[in-house]
């Protein structure tokens, strides 16, 4: 290969040069990821650009009297956890020589990074 | 119990039922287009079974590689443009006689207009334009597939799976009533509990998502597949608009799934996002509908822009006109795309500011695509024209894609837009804009890259027919609903009072008679090519005196597309190449070449897909629940299968590329004079011509 092993190759954190060929092979995965979940970020955004219309409309009791937050909190994070741990599974199971190390690593890349930044 | 199976679907849901226990001449006519789906279905199983072609079949249907997907997404996208068209020759023959009422029933007509303009949209153009883009970018940044093979064949069976929904609805039930925007409260459960909402919804959000991840992996593949040396201002134009309707499809197909999303459960489970009580607002549909809509018509022009660019160099010799003012004009209008959705309500009760400000930032992208033409008119200045079809077509689309682009600017006026919303001359802007500029654009790039992937040419001479043909008829077609629009004709309308429209609908009818013939004399050409083919056989690959990568291949495109992939070292490398005498150079050094296998992913998910949907527009929930179970077992059981390759060895491709290339730097070539002759190949010789 041509170009530094060291350079940055998509977003968020980079495998590395430790993990030799999967630095390389994960590159277009893991961007593929990223653009996807930009599109995502716009499909939710729009969810609450809708709820935050429609709040001042609304005749009627409002989220506070409908929900019990505590149980969509927990919820959430369960549902996040969720997806988490998939996307652990499945890069892992696509580049198995590198182990859980590289799903856990470019996992936690958004989490890690919005912490960073 | 018979409910918990079929849910809402009885025995008199089926059309050609109607058809027997109420004969007219509505249920005339939408029997006969369910009846020809079965006896397609079965014609084409004759055939399959008479000429043996099962096998081939299932290697097309599960295969990964971008040419066949490409011609997948074509093929899928005529059979749609047949159902188009002839429904919009039935709505031109109802208006043509429609004073005082027409032939067709009202609720006939609104299915009409919704199947027609639902299908033109998300089953004609995206398909045709997705399958061109998977044909041509691979090539021309000197790739051998897209970068995620896979999700490729699951974006064409999603799209299928909306098309499987659209098209059953001729046969069980009926579609929506509410036009391809289908907004709500109409299409709510109060207005409209029957099926047709719920298919017009499930149809296009499959579809849909299936576009979303077709933006995903071409942008990727742009991104992260070029090959060596090609940068980004090293592209070929059509590559470039194909980047930027990838990001258009990432961030416009979220609204729109969003919409949808919504109001699905306002229609199963009874939510108020968008009805007129409980605090509900429809406005939010409609600014996310065109929030997905305006960009959607900019992935539309986009890619014909591209191949508009290719045609302009190509076919006149020249290297292109202004290549960095295109790029950026491009960009500017994919960025502009998204500030401008508000002006499709303009009469909704904004704020007379809230509707300037969106109107003059619509009037902006007037400039970028002025930009464009003059660039293209440039190139051409002074070239080796060459008025084959894709030029026939380029100068149709300068007339006639400058009158529609002036339209718009008209609409793009609040006070004017008033005056004209909703209005025929409505119907006549976008169409103008979408027939000279998108349909011509993908006509004219099969003209272009059929050759390449098939290795033989389509007829030049049937071609020209089939591009005068599309232009006449479109001007007799739309021009006249300028005038019908400003005398005050509305749109979606079954029948009219005025007699003084009388003789404008009927040119408009005869035009829709000659788009309709336009249409049969594309399979027309195709066919007959078919039939010629070995008189048209191009095998060097390079039948047009191409210019970028695409056209350094051997014609069919072997499935490794580039035995060694290329070095790219300027901007039109292959004219480079053949300028300097080095196109056809021998390759020292070949490696084995590996391949991703075909597979089964995309057609299962297809299959649930497709069960998904007819289980929820049927209530069917057992269906429905099964399907999706089934596609996410899917989806899991592929992840950790290990992805399947297979080797061609490098001396199989060394023996295939070096006597492709041995044979071209022997052979002799022609000029530009023969390129519609039996003489031409696929090899170029240079012309010799003094400049003016
Ligand atoms: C080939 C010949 C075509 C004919 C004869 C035709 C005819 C028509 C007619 C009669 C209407 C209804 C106008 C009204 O509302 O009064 C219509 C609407 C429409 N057409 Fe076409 N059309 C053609 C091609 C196309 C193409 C190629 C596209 C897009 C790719 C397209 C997209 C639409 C759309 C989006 C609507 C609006 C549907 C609605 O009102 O919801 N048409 N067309
Ligand atoms: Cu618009």
């Amino acid at each position: 290969m041509s170009f530094s092993i060291r350079k940055s190759l998509h977003p968020g954190l980079n495998l590395g040069e430790d993990h030799g060929d999967d630095h390389l092979e994960a590159e277009t995965s893991v961007f593929g990821f990223w653009v996807f979940m930009m599109s995502d970020l716009v499909t939710f955004g729009m969810f609450f650009a809708v709820f935050a219309t429609t709040m001042p409309l609304a005749c009627c009791p409002g989220p506070k009297e409908l929900f019990d937050l505590g149980s969509v909190a927990w919820q959430t994070a369960f549902l996040l956890a969720s997806s988490l741990t998939s996307g652990m599974a499945i890069l892992t199971a696509t580049f198995p020589l590198c182990g859980p190390s590289l799903g856990s690593t470019v996992c936690m890349s958004p989490v890690v990074s919005s912490g960073v930044s | 119990m018979l409910d918990a199976i079929f849910g809402r679907l009885t025995w008199d849901s089926i059309i050609l039922v109607q058809a027997v226990e109420q004969p007219n001449i509505n249920t005339f006519i939408t029997a006969s287009a369910a009846a020809m789906m079965p006896v397609g279905g079965v014609m084409i199983v004759a055939l399959l079974t008479w000429m043996k072609w099962w096998k081939p079949l299932f290697e097309w249907l599960t295969s990964v590689d971008h040419k066949k997907i490409g011609t997948m997404y074509i093929i899928f996208a005529v059979i749609m443009l047949f159902r188009g068209v002839v429904e919009g020759m039935l709505m031109r023959a109802n208006q043509a006689v429609g004073l005082n009422g027409g032939f067709l029933s009202s609720d006939h007509f609104n299915q009409l207009f919704t199947t027609h303009g639902t299908n033109m949209i998300f089953f004609v153009a995206m398909p045709f334009l997705f399958g061109l883009i998977n044909i041509v970018v691979p090539l021309q940044i000197g790739a051998r597939d897209v970068a995620f093979p896979r999700l490729n064949q699951i974006s064409l069976g999603l799209t299928a799976a909306g098309g499987f929904l659209f098209m059953i609805s001729l046969m069980i039930g009926e579609f929506s009533t509410g036009g391809w925007t289908g907004y709500p409260s109409f299409t709510g459960r109060l207005a409209n509990p029957g099926v047709g909402p719920d298919y017009y919804i499930l149809a296009i959000a499959i579809s849909g998502i299936g576009s979303t991840l077709t933006g995903v992996n071409f942008s990727v593949t742009i991104y992260k597949l070029r090959t060596a040396g090609m940068s980004f201002m090293r592209m070929p134009l059509f590559t470039w608009t194909a980047l930027c309707t990838s990001i258009l499809l990432i961030f416009a197909m979220p609204p729109l799934t969003a919409c949808c999303a919504m109001l699905g459960l306002d229609r199963f489970l009874g939510f108020h996002f968008f009805t007129n009580d409980m605090g509900g607002n429809l406005m939010n549909f409609i600014n996310l509908f065109w929030m997905f809509g305006h960009p959607e018509v900019y992935i539309l022009i986009l890619p014909a822009f591209g191949v508009m660019s290719e045609i302009a160099s190509t076919y006149s010799g020249k290297r292109l006109y202004g290549y960095t003012s295109i790029v950026a004009a491009t960009m500017c209008i994919a960025v502009l795309s998204f500030t401008v959705w508000l002006h499709h309500f303009f009469t909704m009760g904004q704020s007379a500011t809230v509707n300037a400000a969106f109107g003059v930032a619509t009037l902006l992208i007037a400039i970028p695509t002025g930009v464009k033409i003059y660039d293209w008119l440039a190139t051409l200045w002074g070239g080796r024209i060459r008025f084959t079809a894709p030029m026939i077509y380029l100068c149709g689309f300068f007339v006639l894609f400058t009158i529609g682009g002036l339209s718009g600017v008209i609409l793009a006026s609040p006070t004017l837009d008033y005056q004209l919303h909703n209005s025929q001359f409505l119907v006549a802007h976008f169409h103008n804009v979408i027939i000279p500029g998108v349909l011509f654009g993908i006509l004219a790039g099969i003209h272009i890259w059929f050759p390449k992937i098939y290795g033989f040419r389509l007829m030049e001479s049937l071609s020209r027919i089939t591009a005068f043909l599309w232009a006449i008829g479109f001007i007799l077609a739309f021009m006249p609903l300028y005038q019908t629009g400003m005398m005050g004709m509305t749109r979606r309308t079954v029948a009219y009072q005025d007699p003084d429209l009388v003789p404008w609908m009927i040119v408009s009818g005869i035009g829709s008679l000659i788009l309709g013939l336009a249409f049969l004399f594309i399979l027309l050409t195709i066919f007959v090519s078919v039939l010629n083919r070995k008189k048209l056989m191009v095998p060097f690959g390079d039948p047009w005196d191409g210019r970028s990568l695409e056209w350094a291949t051997p014609a069919p495109t072997p499935e490794w597309n580039f035995a060694v992939l290329p070095k790219v070292e300027c901007r039109d490398v292959f004219a480079d190449a053949k300028e300097k005498g080095t196109a056809y150079q021998p390759i020292e050094k070949y490696d084995d070449i590996e391949m991703p296998a075909n597979t089964y992913y995309g057609f299962i998910i297809m299959i649930m897909a497709s069960g998904l949907g007819f289980g929820l527009v049927w209530h069917m929930w057992w269906l429905a629940i099964l399907s999706f179970l089934g596609a996410i077992a899917t989806a899991i059981i592929y992840a950790f299968l290990p992805q399947k390759h297979y080797v061609i060895p490098a001396a199989e491709v060394r023996e295939i590329d070096e006597a492709w290339r041995r044979a071209a730097r022997e052979g002799r070539g022609v000029t530009r004079d023969d390129e519609g002759n039996q003489a031409n190949q696929g090899l170029a010789r240079p012309d010799n011509i003094t400049n003016p």
